[in-house]
């Protein structure tokens, strides 16, 4: 069955998808619009958002959705990325992506405010100490600390590294106007986290292929 | 394996979780904090957040993941409300989920408002026609009647049913100051669909019993 990602040229929240497809040597068209063409095309989108995935002639959206999905369908070392077999440890998985995604209402707000000064001091704010994204990334950064494996859940790769992977990075990419590309510095497990997915062959391949300037970031 | 469930004694986003449970015929304890308990409760909690599940010696936050591993366990006339063992279904009813739970951005927001007269406009606003909540409501509404069997996604009750049911209907319920109580009426097929599920035996049989007031929203 055919599988087509559309979404910006941007990893957003949809890089997991392309990530665990890519793991899973899954197959998959990586559609990405130009953001000054989205304007035309939203219209004739119902749901008037991406990304969406087109998997035969379904169109599905939802980004958290289209990543338990791929993840599900992605082994990684003979084991599926999202564990669909054992109900109590794909909780923790999805609680964990939970946490890491709480970081996107703070930013997703920022993204409304049109004066530029005030969308750079509101998320300048938000990732400093007393932040709202900065509790997260401190709530994170403890429980990776508590992983007897280096793993986010249990004692392998799944959607949880991924998650915290994809959606971190960029946040020190000096991409988003108004957050310091020192933003991580202080949280040390969420950085020997990093290194310990950038550094899985497979990843470093596909970060290593230029698709887009803001996959430095993932180096 | 015990199970608990810990949040206030209101619906919130922890109810499919409730009702899931429910039909499924597993035995939980349902905890109900008191609001004005929460905040010397809330520093021993590490996420800081309700709701929380305890099962067995674990302690498992985020409504959405205790959502969807409530109804993987639970199952109703033999089948699981989440479809663990049919990935594509469940991306359907994983995505038809989060297309409802769009609401909770601006209604989350509304809570954080102080000024009285300010939330009960922006509330207000929301519900109205070109609102940040009208257009899921309407989005949903149109998804609802395109079902062939009047489930939400397939063709036998999932959580997607669930989550609908127990997330839309106290907006009417008037506990929402702002939101007027006729704001689910232009939605007929959103109505449709809650008569269908407020009208299961085991659904109905739940909500008469009055353990919170707010429950005669699903009779």
């Amino acid at each position: 069955m055919s599988i087509k990602v559309v979404y910006f040229p941007a990893p957003g929240r949809v890089e997991p998808v392309r990530l665990a497809l890519t793991l899973g040597g899954v197959a998959f068209e990586d559609e990405r619009v130009p953001f000054e063409k989205w304007g035309s095309m939203k219209e004739g989108v119902a749901p008037k958002q991406l990304p969406l995935m087109h998997i035969g002639d379904k169109v599905i959206g939802q980004s958290a959705a289209l990543m338990r999905y791929a993840a599900s369908i992605s082994k990684f070392e003979g084991r599926p990325l999202y564990p669909t077999d054992d109900a109590l440890l794909a909780l923790q998985v999805d609680e964990f992506v939970d946490y890491v995604s709480e970081m996107f209402g703070p930013l997703g707000a920022s993204f409304k405010i049109e004066d530029q000064a005030e969308k750079e001091a509101f998320r300048a704010k938000a990732v400093a100490e007393g932040g709202d994204i900065h509790k997260w990334l401190s709530y994170i950064d403890s429980l990776l600390g508590k992983s007897k494996s280096g793993f986010a859940v249990g004692d392998h790769l799944t959607i949880a590294d991924i998650a915290a992977f994809c959606w971190y990075q960029p946040l020190k990419s000096g991409f988003l106007d108004g957050i310091p590309v020192t933003c991580l510095d202080e949280f040390k497990n969420i950085e020997a986290h990093k290194q310990k997915i950038a550094n899985i062959p497979a990843v470093k391949a596909y970060y290593s292929e230029p698709k887009m300037p803001i996959y430095k970031t993932y180096q």
